[in-house]
């Protein structure tokens, strides 16, 4: 229902939206890379638990500031605003040069214009290299020889990966420069679909928090807690994460010969010890699947302390939730926040908005604001854009009256709540 | 602020496939804030054969908010207020999401008027007489649709005709008609009124 429009031409107007510079074709992109909120290609994908894909900023401003949000698809709820999903970040630019360039600099303008920022590819690069750094090494040498047992199943994708290994490098010191076209003319090859633990095509690729990609088999997760990134080891708190079909289904086709041969490869394994590996669909323990956000419990439970309009800059809560560590240095208007499980970790990421933040920076304890919200946001929008009469029915009252015990009701905010049966049953059943 | 490149593009997308959907949106005067949406009655339903149009104002937060629409048509519905066509639908208040857009909220407008729900009523005089005599329901929901939601068969020139016959003189009758967007009903309701 939500993304209804089956036309794969749909989208062609990213030029005459733009304005500027369309001397040359740009590229129609395809349906999938359509952000469902702004219509446009998404730049800078955030892919949520759910598996859906939105641009950096469609998906900060759709996050609910008085509670948990809800994916604009399917409505899954999650509390953590994701991080760029880098990989898709750099197919998206491959794919589409022209198109998400003009993209950027659109993005750019607004940006500017409301005195707004967001991470930038440059940093991450940096940062990624030094992460893996360690490893590096090992993980090239050990992709070069190729898995040693598989050289007779899949010979072709060997020498590809190669061949391509080597790109990444030029590709890698080509994008961390200024210079934004030289970067764009790669083709997408094998190397960008790869899992970051098994060195192979991605196969049912879930998308972590931190916005790292790996097959879905290839994390580990155990019964309640949250599963971890291997690569950056941070958590993932919305649940196990569902498959990313929009990455899935362009793997499979764009790396069709790697993915069908490492379906096969999947195939012989599963044959060799059927008895300890089912398909690795099944590996991922049930009671992990399911745990998804137990947040909205652990929030009611205990008197929490809530910031609305406050998020991590580690982990993207949002609102954050518990104590808060505001840094004391960071200049930027946006401020730094960590919430107390981030503030106690060692891993301090640059901020969520490219704010400049050090590890020497001082931080100092926050209290929530005394929250004055019943008038903030939104009654009146409800309220008087239904102007009612008097033959009409009750919904005029018991709609204000809905929304404003919302913030209190799921959050359980500082007023005492009466209403904790959620927010849905005032207004009766979907009509 | 609106994000217009976003309504832009909605336009666009629902104005192309027109002819399928039978669902257009326009903007009402020279700006992308508000517009008027007009879908055909359901087939099957005592709305069939009427042309419904909506009057949609766009919130500043758009698409983060929802739509404010309301049906400038009278139309005899439970859900639909028959004096200020204000609508009872969750999507339009707190279950609205930015993927949804105006032609997905036009289509499940439509999709009420298929399938009213007089549990949860908008007008309360028309959810029990739907509750407690269907027929006299359908009957006068026929008729309200005859009456209000049928006269774009009419060409203009017709409509300033018939307005300028009532007594009014034709250059308001013009103004008029285009403010309304065309509506000889809402015309005349605005003429009324002075």
């Amino acid at each position: 229902m939500s993304t209804p429009e089956n036309s794969p031409a749909a989208v062609a107007a990213v030029a005459a939206a733009a304005g500027d510079n369309t001397d040359d074709e740009v590229e129609e992109f395809s349906e999938e890379f359509k952000c469902c909120v702004c219509l446009d290609l998404i730049y800078k994908p955030v892919v949520l638990a759910c598996g859906h894909i939105s641009c950096f900023w469609c998906v900060f401003e759709a996050m609910d500031v008085w509670q948990e949000s809800r994916c604009p698809v399917c409505r899954h709820p999650y509390y953590h605003f994701p991080s760029i999903c880098w990989l898709l970040h750099s197919v998206l630019l491959k794919l589409y040069p022209k198109a998400y360039q003009i993209r950027e600099t659109q993005v750019t303008k607004e940006e500017k214009a409301h005195g707004t920022f967001s991470p930038q590819f440059e940093n991450y690069l940096g940062e990624f290299h030094t992460m893996v750094q360690g490893e590096d090494c090992l993980d090239r040498e050990s992709l070069e020889p190729d898995p040693s047992g598989s050289d007779n199943t899949t010979g072709m994708s060997t020498n590809s990966s190669d061949k391509v290994t080597k790109n990444v490098d030029v590709d890698g010191t080509c994008s961390a420069g200024s210079d934004h076209v030289d970067r764009c003319y790669k083709p997408i090859s094998v190397n960008d679909l790869l899992c970051l633990i098994c060195k192979e095509v991605l196969y049912r690729p879930v998308v972590l928090n931190c916005g790292h990609v790996f097959c879905e088999a290839c994390i580990v997760a155990s019964n309640n807690e949250p599963c971890q990134c291997p690569m950056c080891q941070s958590m993932h708190p919305n649940g196990f994460p569902k498959v990313c079909l929009v990455i899935e289904g362009f793997v499979k086709q764009h790396v069709s010969e790697e993915y069908t041969a490492r379906i096969g490869k999947l195939k012989t394994c599963e044959l060799g010890n059927s008895s300890s590996a089912d398909s690795s669909s099944t590996l991922i323990p049930q009671g992990a699947k399911s745990s998804s956000v137990p947040m909205d419990e652990h929030l009611c439970s205990s008197g929490h302390k809530v910031h609305f309009g406050v998020g991590c800059d580690c982990c993207g809560m949002y609102p954050l939730i518990g104590n808060r560590y505001k840094c004391k240095d960071c200049v930027e208007e946006i401020g730094f926040d960590l919430c107390e499980d981030c503030y106690n970790s060692s891993s301090k990421l640059p901020g969520r908005f490219n704010q400049q933040h050090k590890p020497d920076h001082n931080f100092e304890v926050i209290e929530p604001n005394p929250i004055i919200i019943l008038s903030a946001d939104f009654p009146e929008d409800y309220v008087s854009g239904n102007p009612e009469n008097q033959t009409d029915g009750s919904t005029a009252p018991s709609l204000s009256l809905d929304t404003q015990q919302d913030p209190e009701g799921d959050v359980a905010g500082p007023v005492p709540a009466n209403d904790t049966s959620g927010r849905n049953e005032d207004l009766g059943p979907a009509l | 602020m609106v994000d217009f490149g976003r309504v832009q593009k909605e336009l666009q997308e629902c104005n192309r496939d027109i002819n399928v959907s039978g669902i257009s949106v326009n903007p009402k005067r020279d700006n992308l804030i508000n517009l008027i949406g007009t879908i055909p009655g359901p087939v099957g339903t005592p709305y069939e054969g009427g042309t419904f149009k909506i009057d949609i104002d766009l919130p500043d937060a758009y698409p983060f908010e929802p739509p404010r629409m309301k049906f400038a048509t009278k139309v005899w519905h439970p859900n639909i207020s028959s004096q200020s066509g204000a609508i009872c639908l969750d999507i339009l208040k707190d279950q609205w999401s930015p993927a949804l857009t105006l032609k997905t909220a036009l289509l499940s407008i439509q999709a009420l008027l298929s399938a009213p729900e007089p549990d949860d009523p908008q007008d309360a005089v028309v959810a029990q007489q739907y509750l407690k005599d269907y027929q006299v329901f359908a009957s006068t929901a026929r008729y309200w649709t005859e009456s209000f939601a049928k006269t774009s068969s009419l060409g203009v020139e017709e409509k300033v005709q018939k307005l300028v016959e009532m007594g009014f003189p034709e250059s308001l009758v013009r103004s008029t008609l285009e403010v309304v967007g065309g509506d000889e009903n809402l015309a005349l309701e605005k003429l009324c009124s002075g």
